[in-house]
């Protein structure tokens, strides 16, 4: 049972926490500088989460963007400077499921990428497992509903305690562990799906 | 489809999930260690969530744009100095509101006016100068301004507040140039049109009456009521 205190590998490099308050003010002063640094530490973190988020790369780029645009506009109100990471998450998690939100209305026979008929491509496409594992994984995930994507993505990726995630989603901290557990168990499921189905077809290509 | 795994405990399914110390209590955390000697279908889902843990954290990186382009960061900023200049402005009665309080608990000369004579003028009077709008309206902590000041440019300021009272304030420099008592409450600021003032009463009264910056209100004034 080994329980992490933080995860050293996830959570950003440490820095010098009175001159990181200090980078957040003035970047709440409106100076553009103190902005650009926040915005290159943690520009490739929070791509990655909106791109994972809605399943696809280019437009969690976009999101990203988004993402800061409306941190600039916002950085004036924001009242805790000390917990910016986590406003900063919540911030990207409202961007990420309006934006699911708006693409199912607009484009409703917009299809998420099935998990029980997943392209043969993906199988054959791929020939070093980690690849495979990669796409599995992406999968997996798409096919959770957002909340608790979103939930599994912060615990696990962004590396928040749950109730760092209680605060950055406005949830209380149990529905947070029950939505974190609850995401593990459709991952659990939607990965075992996607494993029995790559079985299944090299079983059948060896037949032939 | 059947699954091809055990589901674990109903009970420990949400603890299994957790990850770091701040997620669960050191006893809860001894407790599932033991759990899991005992029981498979736990201990296949503790482990198969380790490795989901150790898949996401090390989720490949989506190559990111470099940079915001600064043309936008700089629109926004011109959009939202607007902005930012509003909530100043709604923000100045609080901070007189405070400065007057504090202002009160010092010196006896401002309370003692307003508890026994009004100092206020009972017409509006030209020459009746103060510092600011707070020192009129919020001279007793009783009385506090129900809605905050627009930020527009407007000569006159028409202010409902705490006391039953309707002011009107010269924008300039906060002259009070008449006030207006009635029994009920009035909410939110009221509207100025066309010489017509259209008060908020709380008890659900609706009049209207003519006033301006130079007419003060009175009963003659009250153009249609109900």
């Amino acid at each position: 049972m080994s329980h992490l205190a933080r995860d050293p590998t996830l959570v950003s490099p440490p820095v010098d926490v009175d001159r990181f308050l200090a980078v957040v003010r003035g970047a709440q002063a409106g100076n553009i500088a103190a902005f650009d640094t926040l915005f290159q530490r943690y520009n490739a973190r929070i791509c990655t989460y909106l791109a994972r988020m809605v399943g696809n790369d280019e437009e969690g780029r976009d999101l990203a963007q988004e993402t800061f645009i409306k941190v600039w506009r916002a950085l004036p109100a924001m009242h805790d400077e000390a917990h910016f990471d986590t406003w900063l998450y919540r911030i990207a998690t409202n961007t990420a499921i309006d934006h699911l939100r708006r693409r199912k209305a607009r484009w409703p026979l917009w299809k998420e990428q099935d998990v029980e008929n997943t392209p043969e491509s993906i199988y054959i496409a791929g020939p070093e497992e980690q690849v495979e594992e990669a796409e599995h994984i992406k999968s997996a995930l798409v096919a959770l509903s957002p909340q608790y994507r979103a939930c599994l993505l912060l615990q696990h990726y962004v590396g928040l305690s749950q109730r760092e995630i209680a605060k950055s989603m406005n949830l209380s901290e149990k529905s947070v562990s029950i939505y974190v557990s609850r995401g593990c168990a459709q991952f659990r499921k939607a990965y075992a799906r996607l494993a029995n189905g790559k079985e299944a077809k090299e079983r059948k290509r060896s037949f032939k | 489809m059947k699954e091809s795994f055990l589901v674990p405990c109903a009970r420990w399914a949400e603890k299994l999930a957790t990850k770091y110390q701040d997620d669960l209590p050191y006893y809860e955390r001894l407790a599932i260690r033991n759990h899991l000697l005992s029981c498979t279908a736990c201990a296949a889902a503790y482990a198969f969530y380790q490795e989901i843990g150790m898949k996401l954290s090390c989720l490949a990186e989506v190559e990111p744009l470099s940079s915001l382009p600064s043309h936008l960061l700089q629109r926004e900023e011109h959009v939202f100095a607007f902005q930012r200049r509003s909530e100043l402005a709604s923000s100045y009665s609080r901070m007189w509101r405070q400065s007057i309080m504090e202002a009160e608990s010092t010196s006896q000369e401002l309370q003692s006016p307003a508890s026994t004579k009004s100092p206020l003028p009972e017409a509006g009077l030209r020459g009746w100068k103060a510092r600011s709008i707070a020192q009129y309206i919020l001279r007793a902590p009783e009385r506090f301004l129900h809605a905050s000041l627009t930020h527009l440019p407007v000569k006159v300021r028409y202010v409902s507040a705490g006391n039953n009272a309707l002011y009107a304030l010269q924008s300039r420099n906060g002259t009070l140039l008449w006030q207006y008592q009635k029994s009920t409450v009035f909410f939110s600021s009221p509207a100025m049109k066309n010489g017509i003032l259209y008060p908020n009463a709380l008890d659900s009264q609706i009049f209207l009456f003519a006033a301006s910056m130079r007419l003060r209100p009175c009963s003659d004034s009250f153009i249609w009521k109900r």
